[in-house]
């Protein structure tokens, strides 16, 4: 933390003006390359984004059926995929060098996997948009792509494997040239975490994609429903290693942007390592429907064994937020139950981006998720509305926010320089993050009323047969796309940030960076206590964080009454009588 | 960002000594998953029978 440390060391990196920290220069290198190509996907979902809520918002019905799956294609393999995945690989060049203080192990290796990594997103791209790809992200057999369109999956996910086999290397590196004692850090527990659930996400990836690639050559036969049952296992881990990516942010940003204090590290690494185990297996709630598996197999593997994840997500949901509030209280914000939260720095993007990630992840994704992942609710949930509507308060508002909210340290730490705009990057978690409450809330209540997802017209305009939709739903979809605007505007400008910044920014002037101003983060500008002894502590411990407890119950409440409800229209499904 | 050191001659507790084992987790994980979802799930479909057309 100290300015007279020398801030190059020679032929190997630098030291971080802010945290200590030695940064490899290739790891500096390969988290800033990441990074901007996962901000480049991220501009293509957006813009594909814009066709669906437009088409979907039935008072426009903006595009002709085609393009709006295509653009779906875009969308879901842009964001969810490319987006998504570049960045983690920033994460895991973070957490595994960076935060361990050690070199890349083989920055060469580094180097291929972002080639394939690129490689493969653009011809996936140049397929889809050339028209030979209209089969969605899940791409399900019998639907099929142009040969080329799994190719690039495949090239892709060696990459990926390959940078998650360097972040293991690095584990190995570190701890060999003993460039940190003990334990290693939380946030890098994380990362493993993230790490391992995408080597099982890469070999059901591999598992499926070689074999699809093959019968795409009319090599080789595909079962459909075999297809799904391992494709599962490859969608559903993915998002898990964005959950455990997040949940890492999180815990980074917490202690970055207020101090925020790891209340017990055993019960978090416990919890991580209960993701490890569980959470993967919940894949099979994408199939709770299909009729070839048997209720054993989707009770176990949905409710059982996987409320032991829903578990670890709830005492993270609870460890972060109380981290928070003892952080805050350690900086003498002890005044009632909630003066912590209000003082919180929430003109900071860092923090409000982080803050409220965790609220929309944990508030309205778990809820929903929860909800509708139980077996027996799934029927009225399944491939409706509801379901982009849940995954959209947990990869988009909790990862995809997380992630921007990481960026507003990632650009003065690593980059060294200065956010652009800094009056617009001081709104942008807001305008995010409550667009996308907004369209997801309503998707959700669409969805409720049986709207169906991935669905052109549900008008069923010059169709021999119709549906008729509750008049509520006119107004939901109308909702949804002005939440899904106001997101889209939040995501622009939040690329429109980070582009300046990177290209056009100002650079930090470590020497000065004390002053703050704009630009400068108020945890870069002042990096707050990471650690606390004596009497302060134990008073706060003794305290205790009755604010967090307060949140947690209202979350409780919300949680029971909302599962309650989707039981009591369940049981008004079948009417007898 | 915290660290856990070690105090000179207290041992390291077993959990810890698991959790700071990279591998033994990575194996662990991929195994249950394998296990109950992936193996099961195959296992079901492929001793389904088939259905006989009326
Ligand atoms: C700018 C913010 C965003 C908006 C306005 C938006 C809007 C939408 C809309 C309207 C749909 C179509 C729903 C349907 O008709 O079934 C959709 C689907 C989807 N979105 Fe987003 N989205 C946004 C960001 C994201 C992000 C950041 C991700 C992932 C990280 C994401 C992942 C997906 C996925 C996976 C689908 C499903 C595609 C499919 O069913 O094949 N979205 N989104
Ligand atoms: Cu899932």
């Amino acid at each position: 933390m100290s300015n007279a440390m020398a801030d190059t060391l020679q032929g190997w990196g630098r030291r971080c003006q802010v945290t200590g920290l030695k940064v490899h220069s290739e790891a500096e290198k390969l988290i800033k390359v990441n990074a901007v190509v996962a901000v480049v996907a991220f501009l293509v979902g957006v813009i594909a984004a814009i066709g669906l809520v437009l088409t979907r918002w039935q008072a426009v019905h903006l595009l002709p059926a085609d393009w709006y799956y295509r653009l779906m294609t875009v969308h879901g393999m842009n964001m969810l995929i490319f987006f998504i995945l570049f960045f983690e690989m920033a994460v895991l060049y973070f957490a595994g060098p960076v935060l361990l203080n050690c070199r890349v192990p083989a920055p060469k290796v580094g180097w291929l996997a972002f080639g394939l990594m690129v490689l493969g997103a653009v011809m996936v791209d140049v397929v889809i948009f050339a028209g030979k790809a209209d089969v969605l992200f899940t791409s399900y057999v019998p639907l099929r792509a142009h040969p080329l369109f799994y190719l690039g999956v495949i090239l892709f996910a060696v990459g990926a494997i390959l940078v998650t086999c360097l972040f293991f290397a690095s584990l190995v590196v570190a701890k060999r040239e003993q460039t940190y004692e003990g334990s290693v850090p939380l946030v890098t527990f994380g990362a493993l975490t993230a790490a391992i659930i995408a080597a099982i996400t890469l070999l059901h990836g591999a598992a499926i994609y070689i074999p699809t690639f093959l019968w795409s050559l009319n090599i080789i036969p595909i079962d459909p429903e075999l297809y799904r049952v391992v494709w599962w296992g490859l969608g559903h881990s993915s998002q898990q290693i964005n959950v455990a990516a997040m949940v890492s942010v999180w815990y980074l940003l917490g202690g970055l942007t207020v101090g925020a204090v790891v209340l017990n590290e055993k019960i978090s690494r416990s919890a991580f390592s209960l993701y490890v185990l569980f959470i993967s297996m919940a894949s099979a709630h994408h199939l709770l429907v299909d009729p070839g598996l048997g209720p054993a197999w989707k009770v176990w593997n949905t409710s059982y064994a996987m409320y032991l994840a829903v578990l670890a997500s709830m005492i993270h949901g609870f460890t972060v937020p109380a981290g928070i509030e003892m952080g805050q209280r350690l900086r003498g914000l002890v005044k009632g139950r909630f003066e912590w939260l209000r003082k919180a720095p929430w003109g900071d993007p860092g923090f409000s981006g982080m803050f409220l990630s965790l609220v929309i992840f944990g508030f309205f994704g778990g809820i929903t998720g929860v909800t509708s992942g139980t077996e027996q609710i799934n029927i009225i949930a399944h491939n409706t509305l509801r379901i982009p509507g849940h995954f959209h308060v947990t990869v988009v508002g909790g990862t995809a926010l997380a992630f921007m909210a990481v960026t507003y340290y990632v650009l003065p730490l690593i980059f060294q320089r200065k956010v652009a705009l800094w009056g617009l990057a001081k709104i942008q978690p807001y305008l995010f993050g409550v667009g996308i409450v907004i369209m997801a809330m309503s998707m959700t209540f669409a969805g409720s009323f049986g709207v169906p997802r991935r669905h052109w017209d549900i008008t069923f305009a010059g169709a021999a047969t119709s549906v008729e939709f509750h008049p509520m739903v006119d107004m939901l979809m109308g909702t949804m796309a002005i939440g899904g605007l106001l997101a889209a505007i939040g995501a622009l400008a939040y690329i429109a940030i980070a582009v300046l910044s990177v290209f056009f920014g100002q650079k930090v002037d470590w020497s000065r960076v004390g002053d703050g101003g704009a630009g400068i983060p108020q945890g870069v500008a002042k990096l707050p206590k990471q650690a606390h002894t004596g009497a302060a502590v134990e008073q706060v411990h003794q305290a205790g964080t009755p604010g967090t407890m307060v949140l947690v119950g209202v979350f409780l409440t919300v949680f029971v009454l909302y599962y309650f409800v989707n039981w009591k229209m369940l049981s008004m499904v079948w009417k007898i009588g | 960002m915290t660290e856990q050191k070690e105090r000179p001659g207290e041992e390291t507790p077993l959990g810890q000594r698991l959790l700071d084992r990279p591998f033994v987790l990575l194996v662990a994980g991929v195994l249950v998953m394998l296990a109950f979802y992936t193996l099961w799930g195959i296992f079901e479909l492929v001793t389904l029978p088939t259905a006989t057309l009326p």
